[in-house]
């Protein structure tokens, strides 16, 4: 009995330290932002990793999401003679949803594990111990310029998924179910109207679609860089920091996605 | 052999020649005292003193495990010791902030064991690493930096510049790794284990460029290595640990002469 309370004891104090090493690492990346030296080149290069080396797997999830959706919710609503209803159903899953929190998970695949085994492989061959040697600091140098590079580049690549994904229901409305395109995209933007708007123009459901995928490219630059120092261990510790950064961002960002929804929709809806 | 300081275990001549001719004794660059480090209930290092004065080359020997490159990471604050004071020309490096030790290192050049070169980055970036992160060169000024340190190591810029670690042989990775840790000229050269990992050959021509860099540059420096060879070749005083303690600490001619079974065993 006293070997398992150890146990987890054990476990509990290992856990309450690493979300103090996790804060503080947050702590410190954010306030570099704002203090020189300022590594531009370093972040345009992770944004283009990030941003531009992401499109292919966002338009794809887009694509077949949008396609899904509108295909599945059809069987339904052809029973009730209401199809005409499809792109209000794809529009506002894919807005408020499915677009932020998808593209989130297939970032955090593609660019936190990336993110963890650069710098785990950094850290087991003491290339970290190298530039804080050289006075130079790896928090400014490698995790900023990563953390700033996914919170630009997220809600970007969420609001190309969002459209990619109302195109491929699109699709499958005009193919499949004889809907004009005009039709679908009215039926789009009555869904959005719906919700109000903020500032006149902006509807509130992309506004909750946006703030979203900024939340969620901090999770994902964070994890990868905090499991990615944490590293320890040789080739079979990169392994372990990459597994354990893709599945820490990813119940995180679920996690985090419906407390935000709950936040959200108090601030915005009430 | 208790009594770790440099000074009392020189003989006469040695002393004076070392003060030179105005009589004055060089300054102590580097000063470890009473350190001690445990983690968790390891004990790593107990009292651990010594003097570094510039243009010396201090050697720390002995066995894997016991702790000398701990002291390299001590001096380079990558570590802060239980107890005790690292002095780096006389200011306790432990009681800096992190902006004023980022500083200090900047007086430091490391070559690291496994060289740890920025394998996203060329040679030439790699060696230019130093001088764009902290000093604000026109770019010829950046190259012709590179290409003097380059030169120092026997490579030429225009052979290597463009290549990736990934492509150099295990000694020009060693000698890159040099050449980044003097392009900026720093007044102390710390070597972690530089011949562990090399073929004798490589190894005995990494030996001779550091001893060349030693008079050439006139650095302050601290090898770490268990290459007995090595380190009676390149350094001017001999620490050796054994058990987290220094159990040796003079000349290396003394060190050669030693009669401590345990030091004979390591020698031989």
């Amino acid at each position: 009995m006293a070997g398992a309370w150890r146990l987890v004891e054990g476990w509990l104090k290992r856990a309450v330290l690493g979300v103090q090493e996790y804060t503080v690492l947050t702590a410190k990346a954010l306030r570099a932002i704002f203090a020189r030296p300022f590594y531009w080149r370093d972040t345009l290069q992770q944004m283009d990793v990030i941003g531009v080396g992401s499109l292919g797997i966002v338009l794809l999830t887009g694509l077949f999401t949008g396609m899904v959706l509108a295909l599945q919710s059809s069987i339904e609503m052809r029973r009730f003679g209401a199809t005409i209803y499809i792109g209000r159903l794809v529009g506002a899953s894919a807005v408020r949803e499915l677009g932020p929190v998808l593209t989130a998970l297939m970032v955090a695949g593609r660019v936190g594990s990336g993110m963890a085994a650069q710098l785990g492989s950094m850290k087991v061959t003491e290339q970290i111990d190298a530039l804080n040697v050289i006075g130079t600091d790896p928090i400014k140098k490698l995790v900023t310029p990563r953390l700033l590079a996914a919170l630009l580049m997220l809600p970007v690549l969420t609001v190309i998924t969002d459209t990619v994904a109302i195109f491929g229901g699109m699709l499958i409305a005009v193919v499949k179910l004889d809907l004009t395109a005009d039709l679908y995209m009215r039926s789009v933007y009555d869904t959005l109207a719906q919700s109000g708007f903020i500032f006149r123009y902006v509807p509130k459901d992309l506004v909750q679609g946006l703030i979203k995928p900024f939340f969620f490219g901090g999770i994902i630059a964070m994890t990868g860089c905090y499991f990615g120092l944490q590293t320890r261990g040789g080739t079979e510790g990169v392994g372990v920091s990459t597994t354990r950064a893709v599945v820490t961002a990813s119940i995180l960002i679920l996690a985090v996605d419906y407390f935000l929804t709950q936040l959200l929709i108090s601030i915005l809806f009430q | 052999m208790d009594d770790h300081s440099l000074t009392t275990h020189e003989p006469a001549e040695q002393q004076a020649e070392r003060r030179g001719p105005s009589g004055l004794e060089p300054q102590v660059v580097i000063e470890a005292r009473h350190l001690d480090l445990a983690f968790d209930e390891n004990v790593v290092l107990r009292d651990i003193s010594f003097r570094v004065r510039e243009g010396e080359a201090l050697a720390i020997v002995g066995p894997s495990g016991v702790g000398k490159s701990t002291i390299l990471k001590i001096i380079l604050r990558l570590l802060v010791p239980n107890a005790g004071q690292m002095l780096i020309d006389g200011e306790d490096i432990n009681l800096l902030s992190f902006e004023e030790v980022l500083e200090v290192r900047q007086k430091m050049g490391m070559v690291f064991q496994a060289s740890a070169l920025f394998d996203s980055l060329s040679v030439f970036e790699n060696v230019a690493f130093p001088l764009r992160e902290h000093m604000r060169l026109p770019e010829h000024k950046v190259t012709e930096m590179v290409g003097d340190a380059l030169n120092l190591v026997d490579m030429s810029l225009e052979e290597f510049a463009d290549r990736l670690p990934a492509e150099l042989s295990g000694g020009q990775k060693k000698r890159v790794g040099i050449a980044r840790a003097i392009v900026h000229q720093p007044k102390i050269l710390l070597y972690d284990e530089p011949t562990t990992g090399l073929d004798p050959l490589t190894g005995r021509t990494i030996v001779r460029l550091i001893k060349r860099l030693q008079s050439e540059l006139d650095v302050t420096a601290v090898v770490v290595s268990h290459d007995v060879r090595a380190v009676l070749e390149v350094s001017t005083h001999i620490a050796m640990l054994r058990d987290s303690r220094i159990i040796f600490h003079g000349t290396p001619k003394e060190f050669a002469a030693a009669t401590d079974p345990y030091i004979r065993e390591f020698i031989d």
